[in-house]
């Protein structure tokens, strides 16, 4: 194993994880914008917000007010 | 049986559960241009893999890991002479799982398409880079007395590398299709049913091909047993998914793997690396093996919590067995959390 090749993959990590970096927080800073609530949806106390990016939601509160048929916990 | 034939078979039988389940959702994942033009099939395509494909990669961990821990030696010598493939292949498997994250975390058309490329282009790099290690660590690496490789960055992708990522994609392929087939409901099941059935015979070629090579090369009658064994389930297989008997043929198809990887393995013992420079470079267990005593702490802290990982992971896909439809999934939650 060369020096080129711990160099190669040290830069193309950082890089990646870089750009993932980037939109992660863009995400973040957008679900965070968005608040607790979100106008119409009076989510019931506990819920998460719309559109929330957490896969974990027991029974995908937030279901019915997606655009698409998908519930945020079953992608 | 000693320590380090059971650390051997517990490597092997690691990388054939990896195998046989995240087989299915890299297949999956792989279809999604071919199957899932609609939008209402690749949300059932994705929610079909959505609560597996974690738990499937695991498995790959586990077998890593239990390389590393019982064979260092073995570790040592395959890794850094795939050094730059197996980095490509952590991108494929890190740019998947982020893309399985984000994609329902926005919602235009833009942003649902391009994580949706990723997640098939990062399951394509993977299911090609995995197998090719697999290809290369059973039919060769051009590795020197010392097991470092000889040649540049990309000496160890030859021919057997790809015969094993060839071998692993078309597998997977058609394991994911037949999951589909089993597990939707309505046109897509018809469309996956399609492509298995075409592609079956095909598809395992290059897996029965990879085995019969390691059989040829130091096989016994057990590994050539084996092999037809593979080659029949893959006709099993084939004759069942062409009569509409989904579950038998996904079997099926999953016991050809199993033959095939045992052949495989079986054929290799007790050589982890052979070298294609001169046999007598070979890497073996007895080379690459930790201490007895390390072994038996192994096996110990194994023994025990082996059957607590099974279990969970048969619990989960328990959970999940229900076919799933492209009917909105409000109710779908009560099923799955009941």
């Amino acid at each position: 194993m060369s020096a080129g090749e711990v160099w190669t993959s040290l830069i193309s990590l950082t890089l990646v994880y870089g750009a993932l970096a980037v939109v992660e927080l863009w995400l973040l800073t957008r679900f965070v914008r968005a608040g607790v609530t979100t106008g119409d949806g009076a989510p019931a106390p506990g819920s998460p917000p719309e559109g929330t990016p957490d896969d974990d939601v027991p029974g995908g509160a937030d279901g019915s007010t997606r655009d698409d048929d998908v519930l945020s916990f079953a992608y | 049986m000693d320590l380090q034939t059971l650390w051997f078979a517990a490597v092997a039988v690691l990388w054939t559960g990896f195998l046989l389940l995240e087989g299915f959702d890299f297949g999956v994942a792989a279809l999604l241009p071919v199957l899932g033009r609609r939008t209402q099939d690749r949300h059932l395509m994705l929610r079909s893999i959505g609560p597996l494909w974690d738990g499937n990669e695991v498995w790959l961990i586990t077998a890593v890991g239990a390389v590393f821990a019982a064979f260092p030696g073995w570790y040592a010598t395959w890794l850094p002479a795939l050094y730059l493939p197996f980095v490509l292949v952590l991108f494929g498997l890190i740019i998947r799982a982020v893309a399985f994250e984000w994609r329902h975390s926005h919602h235009t058309p833009a942003w649902d398409a391009s994580w949706t490329w990723v997640i098939t282009t990062g399951s394509l790099i993977a299911a090609l880079g995995i197998g090719a290690a697999l290809g290369a660590t059973t039919l060769g690496l051009p590795i020197d007395a010392d097991g470092n490789r000889l040649g540049g960055a990309f000496a160890g992708v030859g021919w057997p590398a790809v015969l094993g990522g060839v071998a692993v994609l078309a597998f997977s392929l058609v394991h994911g299709a037949m999951f589909l087939a089993l597990k939707t409901d309505g046109p897509l099941r018809a469309a996956a049913g399609t492509v298995a059935r075409r592609w079956a015979p095909v598809a395992a070629v290059p897996l029965l091909l990879w085995a019969g090579l390691v059989h040829l090369r130091s096989g016994t009658a057990i590994t050539a047993a084996l092999w037809v064994v593979a080659a029949l389930a893959v006709l099993v297989a084939w004759a069942r998914i062409v009569v509409g008997r989904e579950g038998q043929a996904f079997a099926a198809w999953g016991a050809m793997l199993v033959a095939a990887a045992a052949t495989i393995f079986g054929a290799a013992y007790p050589v982890v690396v052979p070298s294609t420079i001169d046999a007598a470079f070979d890497v073996t267990i007895a080379d690459a093996s930790v201490s007895d005593y390390t072994l038996t702490v192994m096996t110990w802290a194994a023994g025990f919590g082996l059957p607590v990982v099974l279990g969970y992971q048969a619990w989960t896909y328990w959970v999940f067995r229900k076919r799933l439809t492209a009917e909105p999934a409000h109710e779908q939650p009560a099923e799955a959390h009941a």
